[in-house]
């Protein structure tokens, strides 16, 4: 018996989340559809966080599982610690500090539902401040664009993936038996955590569906743990919008470390080998990452002075990335005539 | 006025924690009251439930005589008529009343039986010539019975309308059933109904604890007939005595018990229902009753008063002491676990034990304890930690806990083993506490098949007597918690140990039980060997998250029993495991039928 089609399990990971946890808990308890279990793995936290998940407990309308880690095993073997004892056919992750808008359960379950072949499912999000005062944005307008979005609708997902993870894990839920196949989960790879991990391998065997509309409420904050920043989207002039590239570039230098390490796991890894491992061109998406790197690079380096700005600037059109990394002829004609 | 100085007392004595904790509760009493109100509400027959039940007795072939034993003395007109009444309202029609008149001096009473016997030749009197008290009253009304069956009413008490059906019901689905009893409740002047009780199915060592199974009990007649029936001498505990002599002579597969409430208990005043303090003889001689049986059955034990003037067996230890093994694994932190070991050595009156530690061979440091069996085990597996501990272990005695525990009193290995040594019993698990001395394990409970395992009374006061003082008293379940589980070594090893292939982490302890249980060994909770933790922060050793191959599998393994189990209750909640009625609406009467049916198969199953 279960509340619905299927099986429902909820993985959560926390680690000194007392602030925000309780409407994270609460959340779960106010979904339309009701998950079967809920299996938390608390990471060594030294706040109120057990005592409150326990509170919890007593008068949830689901079984939780608790798991109170003696020693802090780090995010991703907690989140594989959780995973593992999800009994359910499906598994829903979630962060701790975030809010899930009351059908979120229901709607992703629906479309499990609806296709057998389907392996995962994600959506957007709505980007709040520590009150849950919405931002103005949503997760998607920073991780996965409308161009991502029409080559994703064009099959190509995975290779949407590979070039840079867009599935954030409070968002997405997968099918249980793609547990085997994606643990264990690879740790020390730059750029890429649990979330990008699991999609990656479970976008490699199967289908996967995302739902163009926020089902979450998600908390930026500065004690986040695994969150977006801001990009370098609101510089206020010129000398300080240069300086904030260094981040950028730092990025894509791990995007690199990332592909070559993912070159040598899709070696290894019989699942993506089987699948895709002779059609991916490792070596153009690294080329590409160092060609971003290479025009971040040279906007970081121009001079202060607009005319001394003019060959650099001449150069990095001649050569097309303005087009490829930033926004094109207006990017080209900011840094040419922006005040410093 | 009176609630605020009692507010006041509380906060004094207990400070702040303690009086929250008391509103806490107080509030969770509130709620179940309203919910048994619910519950009635939502299990109250029907005209078409009536109906079923009509036509399933046209079923039942050969029809059953129940005999309803009643023995009356000097009872108000009204309990009477409305005892009666409630026999002559009753679904199922094929019954007889033999009520035996105790000579009572007041003389509504004969004239109300004579106006009842005039009307239905079913009720039949014997009229005694002088005053005998009750066993021999009862033994009157019990020589005019006629029937196969023999069903005890008290003058006050009431039946429920179909409580003679599904009497009979039981006896024709398991013909070779010897006694049968039900749950209960009180119903008070005004015939509101309160304080029901769930109750476990047949439980020996519960029933040396308390007089659970009383009402409604029906056995058979030429069992009663076999044992003498009532005794002379115990009165106010002749029910109890007859309960005991009975058990001794019959199968434990021929109890049934019958999870629905076909007993409701008057509380008016000089009736034991109001208060247990009503009539004081009556606890003494339950005791010497119960000291007959021990006698009778050659038990070497004794009874002793406890808390709520109920009953606490003590099984005599042999003289010379059978050495019990204490078994630990240790915790990330060494000198943590020496620490809690030390504990236990200075809280242990036991003068023959081991201590057997055991470490997954990464743990770094070495112990300074002396006297204890230090070993590796390569395998992190808690499970195959244990067994390999039980296997280098010497006791003929194991005890697994955890040492993150303190026992409260010295006496506790005592208290166990007592238990562990007897023949039929398999295991004996103790009450946890939570550091805050609120209940963390007073057995386990085989919940529905998301909770799975449920620990018993998690979250109760250490004193609550909620639940037929089932935290309180020495009874069974169907599984004790490996936090603290003590068994013979043979019968450890009769079912190969915990299974350690399919349960590494959680759930083995669970398993175990379930197995002795399969094999007929009872499993013993006692609430008189405390543990409490010691460091709130640091969770039990052993109480690791279970993968999800252990939860389906546990699920799949005891399917007979998940959602099902048999010493908790169908009325109570499943989901949560934790004794709180749980009120279902049930439209469909044949799925009502169908889900007690297999509750009632896995209790069969469970007794083979």
């Amino acid at each position: 018996m279960t509340n619905g089609k299927y099986k429902i399990s909820i993985a959560l990971c926390t680690y000194n989340g007392a602030k925000f946890i309780i409407r994270q808990l609460e959340s779960f308890s106010a979904q339309t559809r009701l998950p079967d279990e809920l299996v938390i793995c608390d990471d060594c936290s030294s706040d109120a966080t057990v005592e409150i998940i326990r509170d919890f407990i007593s008068n949830a309308p689901f079984p939780v599982w608790l798991q109170v880690n003696q020693t802090n095993l780090g995010s991703t073997k907690n989140f594989e610690k959780a995973i593992s004892s999800c009994a359910g056919e499906l598994i829903y992750l979630s962060d701790q500090d975030d809010l899930w808008l009351p059908d979120k359960i229901a709607r992703i379950e629906a479309e499990f539902e609806k296709n057998p072949k389907v392996g995962m499912v994600f959506s957007d999000a709505e980007i709040v401040d520590e009150n849950l005062q919405p931002l103005g944005r949503t997760l998607w307008s920073f991780t996965f664009s409308d161009e991502k979005r029409e080559v994703a609708r064009a099959g190509k997902f995975f290779d949407v993936l590979l070039a840079q993870n867009v599935v954030t894990g409070a968002t997405m839920a997968f099918r249980a038996e793609f547990r085997k196949t994606f643990t264990p989960i690879p740790e020390g790879i730059p750029n890429l955590i649990h979330d990008g991990w699991i999609s990656l391998v479970i976008a490699g065997e199967a289908e996967v569906v995302f739902i163009d509309e926020p089902l979450v409420k998600y908390r930026q904050h500065a004690a986040q743990q695994l969150g977006i920043g801001y990009e370098a989207t609101l510089a206020v002039d010129f000398n300080e919008r240069r300086n904030r590239y260094g981040a950028s570039i730092a990025f894509s230098e791990n995007e690199v470390a990332r592909l070559k390490q993912m070159e040598e796991i899709f070696a290894v890894y019989p699942q993506f080998a089987r699948k895709r491992g002779g059609t991916i061109e490792f070596a153009n998406l690294i080329e590409e990452k160092r060609a971003k790197i290479a025009h971040y690079e040279a906007r970081r380096r121009l001079p202060l002075t607009r005319f001394g700005r003019l060959l650099p600037v001449l150069r990095e059109v001649s050569s097309g990335r303005y087009r490829r990394f930033s926004k094109g002829w207006l990017s080209a004609a900011k840094d040419l005539l922006e005040k410093w | 006025m009176r609630f605020f100085s009692r507010a006041a007392k509380l906060l004094q004595k207990g400070g702040w924690r303690k009086f929250r904790m008391r509103i806490e509760s107080d509030r969770c009493r509130r709620r179940e009251v309203k919910n048994y109100q619910k519950w009635i509400l939502a299990n109250r027959l029907t005209e078409t439930m009536r109906e079923t039940m009509r036509g399933e007795i046209k079923t039942f072939g050969e029809k059953i005589l129940i005999s309803v034993v009643l023995p009356v003395y000097n009872v108000e007109e009204k309990w009477l008529r409305l005892c009666i009444e409630s026999v002559k309202h009753q679904v199922y029609q094929n019954w007889e009343l033999c009520i035996a008149d105790d000579c009572s001096p007041s003389v509504h009473v004969r004239r109300i039986l004579e106006e009842y016997a005039a009307q239905d030749e079913r009720i039949k009197i014997v009229f005694r010539s002088k005053n005998g008290h009750i066993s021999a009253a009862s033994n009157s009304a019990l020589e005019i019975a006629t029937g196969e069956f023999v069903g005890l009413l008290d003058h006050d008490d009431e039946l429920a309308e179909d409580a003679l059906f599904h009497v009979a019901g039981e006896i024709i689905r398991f013909p070779e059933t010897d006694f049968i009893y039900s749950d209960e409740d009180k119903i008070d002047e005004t015939g509101v109904r309160y304080s029901p009780k769930f109750k476990p199915k047949f439980s020996l060592d519960f029933l040396y604890s308390v007089n659970y199974a009383t009402h409604f009990a029906v056995y058979r007649t030429a069992i009663l007939r076999r044992v003498g029936g009532f005794r002379v001498g115990l009165e106010g505990s002749q029910d109890y005595d007859l309960a005991l002599r009975v058990v001794e002579q019959i199968s434990e597969n021929h109890i049934c018990h019958i999870p629905r409430i076909l007993y409701h208990w008057r509380a008016i005043r000089g009736s034991v229902a109001l208060s247990s303090d009503e009539k004081p003889y009556a606890h003494e001689r339950a005791r010497e009753a119960i000291r007959g049986h021990l006698e009778r059955t050659g038990k070497q034990a004794t009874v002793e008063e406890t808390i709520y003037n109920l009953h606490r067996v003590r099984y005599e230890l042999p003289s010379e002491l059978p050495k019990v093994s204490l078994i630990f694994t240790a915790d990330e932190n060494l000198k943590f676990t020496e620490k809690a070991i030390e504990n236990f050595i200075e809280q242990t009156d036991y003068a023959n034990f081991e201590i057997v530690l055991v470490r997954t061979s990464c743990d770094s440091g070495r112990t300074n304890l002396p006297n204890i069996k230090l070993l590796v085990c390569e395998n992190k597996n808690k499970a195959e930690q244990l067994n390999f501990a039980a296997a280098q272990a010497d006791g003929e005695i194991l005890c697994f806990t955890d040492a993150n525990l303190k026992p409260l009193a010295v006496d506790w290995l005592k208290e166990l083993s007592s238990f562990a040594l007897q023949t039929e019993i398999g295991a004996v698990g103790a009450k946890i506490l939570e550091t805050d001395e609120n209940v963390l394990h007073g057995g386990l409970i085989i919940a529905d098949e998301r909770k799975i395992i449920g620990a018993a009374h998690r979250g109760y006061q250490r004193d609550s007597s909620d639940n037929i003082g089932r935290l309180q008293l020495i009874n069974n379940f169907s599984a004790v918690s490996v936090s603290c589980l003590m068994t013979r070594r043979k019968v450890f090893e009769s079912v190969g140990g915990y299974d350690a292939q399919d349960f590494p982490n959680r759930f083995f302890d669970a398993d175990f039980c379930l197995k002795l249980r399969e094999r007929n060994y009872r499993i013993v909770f006692t609430p008189y060997a405390e543990l409490i933790k010691l460091d709130k922060k640091r969770r039990l050793n052993l109480e690791e998250i279970p993968t999800a191959e252990e939860k389906n599998y546990f699920v799949k393994r005891w399917s007979k029993f998940i959602g099902r189990d048999a010493f908790y209750n169908p009325n109570l909640s499943q989901r949560k495991a934790d004794f709180s009625i749980e009120v279902q609406m049930v439209e469909n009467d044949n799925f009502t039928a169908e889900t007690r049916r297999t509750h009632r198969d896995s209790q069969r199953f469970s007794q083979r």
